[in-house]
């Protein structure tokens, strides 16, 4: 009965979807709206603009000498950091990025380059 | 030999409960010092706490550390979080 009234209600939803679907008269454009929902294409961030505002954020910790910041850098083999800096720059990286990342993946992130790999590859990073 | 490795590999849990426990105290002080100067002090002194157990040696003296760290995290945690911005902000204007 359930998986009855389940068919009645998929076929009924499977609408097709035309760019101009007239309701209520006026004509409803969904062309903007599917564009939107799409999961690829341009709203995401580029690699660069993810590089740029990493190295930004590492430059800006008072620790760090700006001078040393490259897209390759280790944190504490480079730069010279403990783990407890890396811990406070894995937190400004997920606020920079409107990111909640889970602790034991934050907890991996020991340098630049898997910052950016993590970062780019994250499809909330904004 | 076997009993070192497994001396390094309890430390190294030990080390990583630490960063964990960091991260979660710290998170949670954002929480509580919703006002950016309040949270960088607040910081600042949780900072002060872990660093001056630095060094401690001894691996029980150390578990028991990280033990009463945690209860305090779980005693103090905030029960309504705030999701915002004053991380980031406290590094560059103290």
């Amino acid at each position: 009965m359930a998986s009855a009234l389940k068919a009645a209600a998929l076929r009924h939803i499977r609408v097709p979807v035309s760019p101009t679907l007239p309701l209520n008269g006026s004509r409803l454009n969904l062309c903007g709206t599917v564009r939107s929902m799409s999961s690829h294409g341009d709203d995401h961030l580029t690699k660069e603009e993810v590089i740029d505002r990493v190295i930004d954020v590492l430059k800006s910790f008072p620790k760090v000498d700006s001078t040393k910041v490259t897209p390759e850098v280790h944190f504490h083999k480079d730069l010279g950091l403990d783990s407890l800096d890396t811990v406070e720059i894995v937190m400004a990286l997920e606020e920079e990025f409107k990111l909640e990342i889970p602790d034991k993946e934050a907890d991996k992130i020991d340098s630049c380059s898997l910052a950016i790999e993590y970062i780019y590859n994250h499809p909330m990073a904004g | 030999m076997s009993a070192s490795a497994s001396y390094l590999a309890r430390r190294a849990v030990q080390k990583e409960r630490v960063r964990i426990l960091y991260r979660r105290a710290l998170k949670d002080t954002l929480n509580w010092a919703v006002h950016r100067h309040l949270f960088y002090q607040d910081a600042s002194e949780l900072r002060e706490k872990f660093d001056a157990n630095k060094n401690v040696e001894g691996i029980e003296t150390i578990e028991r550390l990280i033990a009463d760290g945690e209860a305090a995290y779980n005693k103090w945690r905030h029960p309504d979080p705030y999701i915002g911005k004053y991380y980031r902000k406290s590094f560059i204007s103290p």
